[in-house]
């Protein structure tokens, strides 16, 4: 069985994220909320070359993604762009709601599982008991600030709508809001 | 035949199983994603080529067949011995086998531990394979993973179209050319032949703890009175000296001169360059006050010249044996003042709510306020060159800019719209006041106000 559970799985994006964040030695960034910082384009708070290594440097040591190139930086535009290609954040979600969906549903592959419906995976749909764990162990993973009660309605919409696919689900829960 | 004896004829040829002898297994994806990359280490700040395997992406084939593989005690995704990396022709046909030095599963996991195989549930999303064989710009490689160290059965290849377009592996070039009435030293011309030699290797020792480089620019002539030709052979040591924190210095040797070596000279150079920590400065330097958000970027450069033969002609006279300056620099170009704004007669401050992540940023940043300013400062000592008065030459310089957005000014918000409406920081007046020494020129001094209008990237 993997080591890293999959609420670790997610707990581990958002502390990426938080490292990138103190990775910038820029004082105005540090005080952003994560939203904000996510999707702050990269270039216009590290400017020079010399900010932009410094920043890659304490990014390899902080979370181990040592392999980004400066034109990284500029390739993936904004620091959740960054991130989701050495951790997907979109992966991290889909593997917790899968370890929560319906029991048939967790033995099924990736690709299977990215085809099946909401209503399979979670039945009853944002009133049942499934989705109740799922939405609980999301907002357990992810910060109030990333994932607003505005943004769950909008979630909670998606789920009661019958013919939705967990990959539709899947990309507009990794948007985050 | 009748329509139930067709339907009988057809269940049982769909109900019959195939001899095992012609069991149809699935080809293996050939959609595996990969990008070749090249970055630096660090501290060593050695340069690596290597090619990033993307096997994290749940919902994909490539995905699941990691995720089968993860828990099998006899393969293991950070072992060369499961890989292949060939260079291929665009009909996959396979040119040659390339080396891979080392896998290296790229992250760490929430115990802050750096993986060292895959651990499933998508970690690491990369995998790198780094490459120790030389690579051509434009060949195309191809990448197989196998499920076995004898490479018999194959689990996924890439479709073999990845191209590297910059690697860290030596290049050389030479590149012949005519040069009519080349001017010699000796006052005349001719037509001679030159040739424009470029060699260069960035990493002389693999896994070495410093990078070892060396290079060497050249224009070899056929007369060898050609004022043009040049030699300049450059060996080189660097490595980060905070093994956290990017702090790179470097030793660097050259021998210059023209390819006769009548004009002969050593060049030593050593230098440091390191931004300062700076998160401590967020309530000091990030107020109402003053806005700092990024640090001064200082570096300092000593450079020695040991001339050992001088070719003194009418245009190039005879210069001191030795040279040595040292010159630290600073230079500071996020500074602004957030209280000018309503000091002054500008009302702009910025919105309690940003439009969007960038504008947030740019909030906080220097460039959304009323007045900026720019630093640069440096210094050149020269302890072999004394002056007048029989001291050690030191010569300091540098500049100072103020900065105000072209929309502070009510004429412009109002009449210019279509530079200031959309972006208010696209376009800014700067006003500058430089003290600068010319160190191309012997250290000639200049004193200058500027003023202008820029427009910004």
């Amino acid at each position: 069985m993997p080591d890293i559970s999959p609420s670790d799985g997610l707990t581990l994006w958002f502390t990426n994220l938080g490292q990138l964040q103190a990775a910038c030695n820029n004082t105005s960034v540090s005080k952003l909320d994560k939203l904000t910082f996510a999707n702050t384009t990269i270039v216009t708070v590290l400017p020079t070359t010399m900010e932009q290594k410094t920043f890659l440097t304490s990014v390899g040591v902080s979370t181990g993604y040592d392999d980004i190139a400066i034109a990284d930086l500029t390739t993936y535009k904004t620091f959740k762009g960054l991130l989701d290609n050495w951790n997907p954040l979109a992966t991290a979600i889909a593997v917790l709601l899968q370890s929560l969906a319906a029991t048939p549903l967790q033995e099924m592959s990736s690709t299977d599982f990215m085809n099946a419906t909401v209503t399979a995976a979670f039945p009853g749909g944002s009133a049942g008991p499934a989705w109740s764990d799922a939405l609980a162990s999301l907002k357990s993973g992810i910060p109030p600030k990333c994932f607003t009660s505005g943004f769950q309605t909008t979630i909670k919409t998606t789920v009661d709508k019958a013919a939705t696919k967990m990959s539709d689900l899947i990309s507009q829960i990794s948007v985050l809001g | 035949m009748t329509i139930k004896q067709i339907y009988s004829l057809l269940m049982a040829l769909a109900l019959t199983p195939l001899p095992v002898g012609v069991a149809q297994t699935p080809a293996p994806p050939t959609n595996l994603p990969v990008t070749a990359t090249s970055y630096v280490q660090y501290p060593s700040l050695n340069p690596v080529t290597a090619i990033s395997m993307h096997i994290g992406t749940f919902g994909t084939p490539i995905y699941d067949i990691i995720q089968k593989k993860v828990d099998e005690t006899n393969w293991n995704c950070a072992s060369p011995e499961f890989y292949k990396v060939v260079v291929v022709d665009s009909s996959l046909k396979v040119l040659r086998q390339l080396n891979v030095t080392a896998v290296r599963p790229i992250g760490n996991d929430p115990n802050h531990v750096r993986y060292t195989r895959c651990e499933g549930h998508g970690h690491p999303a990369i995998v790198d394979l780094v490459l120790g064989s030389q690579v051509n710009s434009g060949e195309l490689l191809q990448v197989f993973v196998y499920d076995d160290t004898k490479q018999n059965n194959l689990l996924i290849s890439s479709d073999g179209k990845l191209a590297v377009t910059t690697s860290s592996f030596p290049t050389f070039t030479a590149a012949p050319q005519a040069a009519p009435g080349e001017a010699l030293n000796n006052g005349t011309t001719r037509t001679v032949g030159q040739l424009n030699v470029a060699f260069s290797d960035t990493n002389l020792i693999q896994n070495s703890p410093v990078n070892l480089y060396a290079k060497s620019t050249d224009l070899i002539s056929t007369d060898g009175k050609d004022s043009k030709s040049a030699v300049a052979v450059t060996g080189g040591i660097q490595r980060g000296l905070f093994s956290k924190w990017y702090s790179p210095f470097h030793f660097e040797q050259t021998l210059q001169g023209n390819q006769t070596a009548q004009n002969l000279s050593t060049v030593t150079s050593l230098g440091f360059a390191s931004d300062p920590p700076w998160l401590w400065t967020k309530h000091v330097l990030n107020n109402g006050f003053i806005l700092a958000p990024l640090p001064p970027e200082p570096s300092i450069a000593n450079e020695y010249t040991h001339r050992i033969y001088q070719l003194v002609t009418k245009k190039t006279p005879m210069l001191s044996e030795n040279d040595y300056s040292l010159n630290p620099a600073l230079s500071w170009s996020t500074i602004s003042f957030p209280f000018t704004c309503r000091l002054l007669f500008w009302e702009k401050v910025p919105p309690k709510k940003p439009a969007s992540a960038d504008a947030a940023a740019a909030a906080s940043t220097q460039t959304s306020t009323c007045l900026g300013a720019e630093l640069n400062l440096g210094l050149w000592y020269l302890p072999l060159d004394l002056t007048k008065a029989g001291s050690k030459r030191a010569e300091g310089y540098g500049d100072i800019s103020i900065l105000i957005p072209l929309s502070d000014f009510s004429v412009a918000s109002k009449e210019l719209t279509y530079v200031t409406a959309k972006d208010p920081t696209k376009f800014q007046v700067r006003i500058k006041y430089a003290d600068s020494v010319n160190a191309a020129n012997n250290y000639a001094r200049t004193k200058q106000w500027t003023f202008g209008i820029e427009a910004l990237k």
